[in-house]
């Protein structure tokens, strides 16, 4: 049962301070697919991603999204988190709830019994009440995967979310994101590791020479962004 | 041709010169007249009006304080300093009341000629908290328009001194003026007769010791109520307390004062604000702009207020 | 025992001018402190100074039009205080000046001319009163302006309350789930104006945003968490308001210095006593033994 792409971007030109990054990328990013999006430094990732997210504007091209608003999530690289605001990790997970709640509504409790599942699930429910400042990298990214999950998020964003996490995260955190498309999310997951990238994707979106290729998991050899036999343009 | 030409601009010339010369003439004239004025000075507003008052037509008078300032906060500007330096005479209070005066004229370099008004007058002793420490003699002697007479002779004799050719004038303007502060005398004297002896007045400011002795009154000036900060909650409730124990009837402005204390009072006591009390200087305008009219206003408000 | 008690915390209170000017504290003491950890949370500490001295040009204003009306003057100085923040906010949008020094700029401006329109219209007297104001001074309008004031500034805090704390938690979270975001911005800076306008006639412009102020920094040492924060920084000003009145009624001294510098003094105790992250706190770590488990 083919449902019509949560994201769509058409000949999209986009650029950077007045420099160009990336001509003519085009794609459908299908739901229930979870598709990396790889490149050297520099080739324009963080830059394709704000365009998604409606924080740049394209110089030529169209970015198409279905998705409600308030169903979007994106955790980019540097977070736009105050660290040392006094607020605990079931807090956090429950801010999720915006989508549902707004700013006025109160939580009821079954909200507050989805939030201390969620946080179950994502192993963080011992470190539930304490503040954000002092969790790890890894309990912090799963507080916040927490989040998406709150929000039922349709599409998800994740730039570089296995960066400076232990490897105990990553394991919690790949079969959910999986999981999570599985129920129809579209995600969009920014990676430099191969293993994760084959554990992960269904589709890779490469950036190189100021374009975007896109190419089948198997295709993607690391350690050079060199894919053997690759496409141009259009998705699988 | 160049006679043509030469004709023609001396005619403009002559033209010119006629206009300038007709324009010229009224402010002549009233230069002339003006100089005929001469400029004197007095420290603040009540005493400009006697100056003026005695002086008449011969006389500019300019106060440096002027109607509805603060004696107390006063701080001489440039401006006075320019006005001293073109004075011929000063009018000044003494028994300490003025106690910038010296340093401004150091200042000024005025090296005129100088009245004190206050020459010959018996003072009271100070009993407030201002103007020099307690013992000191009590500056506000104009409030006891008997004590007043004697500024009123100070200042023409002083006027005699300074010009001479107008000393036939001075003499009358003085002696008219002396009739009018003893009929303004008498008029008062009468309307605060109807006011009880022990009668408690609040003032801000303890200006009113000539006042009361004058006329059979009883002044307070409570710590408190002048300050330029606001009062400590201990000062509010003191005053409060006074106000109470005194049996004090009615509550009153000042004119120099900032309203908000008295306001509060009034609020807390449930007494109402019967008026604006005149002590250090003349209203700007109405009929406390003069001194007659601000002693014979401070006996209406007062009596108005406080007579059975 | 009883009596000197009675003397002491109740006996003050017969008088109206007191009743008021505590009742205007604990109101002023119940809208102030949320807004002043707001700030602290969120590094602003020193715009509620600036915006404090923004406000006293439209305060004089107010007094010239109308002489001491508070209503007038408490107009004046929320339009002005609102022009300036938006003022403000658009220098620094414009680039080239982040928002702090955008501030610092309008509130030398607005002090100095604040300063220059009461001097010119009234005494040194009115100076101080706008200045340093006179919680004693408090009459019924006044009272029922800053009980007024303060209520409209609790409830749009709670109603506001999540989106304010999303705000600054996570801006990029907000923006993406609100379209209009930057309103919260702008609402809290609205509160602000409108609590210092509440503020300066009881204690002065100079010192208005001490109540906002002081007993949030002091909160820090005690709670770690947000409704801990303010719970306790609203209790730390209810205490120096109430507190302050005392001492200026028993002691003879200016009500407004000693509101403040109690609020100071609970400052300096909770550094070196608190909680968390005090003298006293760093001492009772370094005792500890280590313990293996």
């Amino acid at each position: 049962m083919a449902q019509a792409p949560k994201l769509r971007l058409h000949n999209l030109h986009l650029a950077q301070a007045r420099r160009s990054v990336l001509e003519n990328v085009s794609g459908e990013f299908s739901r229930g697919a979870v598709t990396a999006l790889i490149g050297a430094n520099g080739a324009g990732k963080s830059t394709l991603v704000q365009a998604m997210m409606g924080e740049l504007r394209p110089l030529a091209g169209k970015v198409e999204c279905s998705a409600p608003k308030a169903r979007r999530a994106w955790l980019p690289q540097q977070l736009a988190l105050d660290l040392s605001f006094p607020m605990s990790v079931e807090e956090l997970v429950m801010t999720g709830s915006w989508p549902s709640h707004g700013a006025l509504k109160g939580y009821c409790a079954a909200h507050y019994r989805r939030g201390r599942e969620i946080m179950a699930r994502l192993g963080i429910s011992t470190v539930a009440h304490r503040p954000l400042g002092e969790l790890s990298g890894g309990q912090r990214q799963r507080a916040l995967i927490g989040r998406t999950l709150m929000q039922e998020a349709e599409l998800l964003l994740l730039d570089e979310p296995f960066a400076n996490v232990d490897s105990e995260t990553v394991d919690i955190l790949i079969p959910i994101i999986r999981q999570m498309a599985d129920d129809g999310a579209t995600i969009i997951v920014v990676l430099h590791d191969m293993d994760h990238l084959h554990r992960l994707a269904d589709a890779v979106l490469l950036l190189r020479d100021g374009g975007g290729h896109w190419l089948a998991p198997n295709e993607v050899a690391a350690p050079s962004y060199l894919p053997t036999g690759g496409r141009h343009a259009g998705p699988a | 041709m160049l006679m043509n030409v030469l004709r023609r601009v001396s005619a403009a010339l002559r033209w010119v010169t006629g206009v300038a010369l007709l324009l010229a003439l009224p402010a002549a004239i009233t230069n002339a007249l003006a100089a005929e004025r001469m400029p004197v000075v007095a420290s603040f507003s009540i005493l400009a009006d006697m100056v003026d008052n005695v002086g008449g037509e011969h006389v500019e008078v300019t106060p440096l304080i002027g109607p509805d300032s603060d004696a107390h906060s006063y701080s001489p500007s440039p401006g006075d300093v320019r006005k001293l330096a073109h004075a011929e005479l000063v009018v000044f209070n003494g028994l300490r009341f003025e106690g910038w005066m010296e340093r401004l004229l150091d200042t000024s370099g005025y090296k005129g000629a100088l009245i004190t008004a206050t020459e010959g007058i018996t003072p009271l002793a100070h009993e407030g908290h201002e103007h020099g420490d307690r013992g000191t003699a009590d500056p506000h002697a104009w409030q006891d328009m008997t004590r007043a007479r004697t500024y009123v002779a100070n200042i023409r004799d002083g006027l005699i001194a300074a010009d001479s050719n107008h000393a036939a004038d001075y003499r009358a303007n003085a002696k008219r003026y002396l009739g009018k502060l003893a009929d303004a005398d008498a008029d008062i004297r009468q309307q605060l007769s109807d006011v009880p002896a022990d009668t408690a007045i609040i003032t801000g400011h303890d200006s009113f010791s000539y006042f009361a002795a004058a006329y059979d009154l009883r002044f307070l000036a409570p710590e408190g109520l002048s300050t330029a900060t606001a009062p400590s909650a201990a000062r509010m409730a003191g005053l409060v307390d006074t106000i109470r124990d005194q049996h004090v009837q009615a509550l009153f402005h000042e004119n120099m004062t900032s309203p908000v204390a008295v306001t509060q009072l009034a609020e807390e006591t449930g007494l109402p604000i019967a008026g604006t009390l005149y002590a250090d200087a003349l209203a700007s305008e109405g009929e406390a702009a003069s001194y007659i009219g601000m002693m014979r206003h401070n006996a209406r408000v007062l009596h108005q207020a406080l007579a059975p | 025992m009883l009596d000197l008690l009675n003397a002491w915390l109740i006996a003050p209170f017969d008088y109206g001018f007191m009743r008021r000017a505590v009742v205007g504290g604990l109101a002023l003491s119940l809208a102030a402190p949320p807004l002043g950890v707001f700030l602290v949370l969120r590094g602003m500490s020193l715009i509620g100074d600036a915006m404090a001295h923004a406000i006293l040009p439209g305060v004089a204003l107010g007094f010239l039009v109308a002489g001491f009306s508070l209503p007038m003057m408490s107009l004046g100085g929320v339009l002005f205080g609102l022009a300036v923040a938006l003022l403000a906010g658009a220098v620094s949008k414009m680039g080239g000046q982040r928002e702090d020094a955008a501030m610092a700029s309008f509130f030398i401006i607005s002090l100095a001319a604040g300063v220059m329109l009461i001097s010119l219209g009234g005494s040194s007297v009115d100076l101080t009163h706008v200045l340093f104001g006179s919680i004693l001074a408090i009459n019924s309008t006044a009272l029922l302006l800053i009980a007024a004031i303060s209520s409209a500034i609790v409830v749009t805090l709670a109603v506001i309350f999540r989106a304010l704390v999303v705000e600054c938690l996570d801006p990029l979270f907000l923006r993406g789930q609100s379209r209009r975001s930057g309103w919260v911005h702008s609402v809290f800076l609205g509160l602000l104006v409108l609590n210092l306008t509440a503020g300066f006639q009881t204690l002065g412009t100079l010192m208005a945003v001490g109540l906002m102020m002081l007993p949030a920094t002091s909160a820090r040492f005690w709670s770690k968490r947000l409704e801990g924060l303010i719970g306790i920084a609203v209790m730390l000003a209810m205490l120096s308001s109430t507190g302050g009145l005392l001492l200026s009624f028993h002691l003879d001294l200016p009500s407004g210095p000693s509101i403040i510098l109690l609020a100071g003094a609970g400052y300096f105790f909770s550094a070196l006593f608190g909680r968390y992250h005090s003298l006293a706190a760093r001492w009772r770590r370094k005792v500890t033994p280590l313990v293996r488990d």
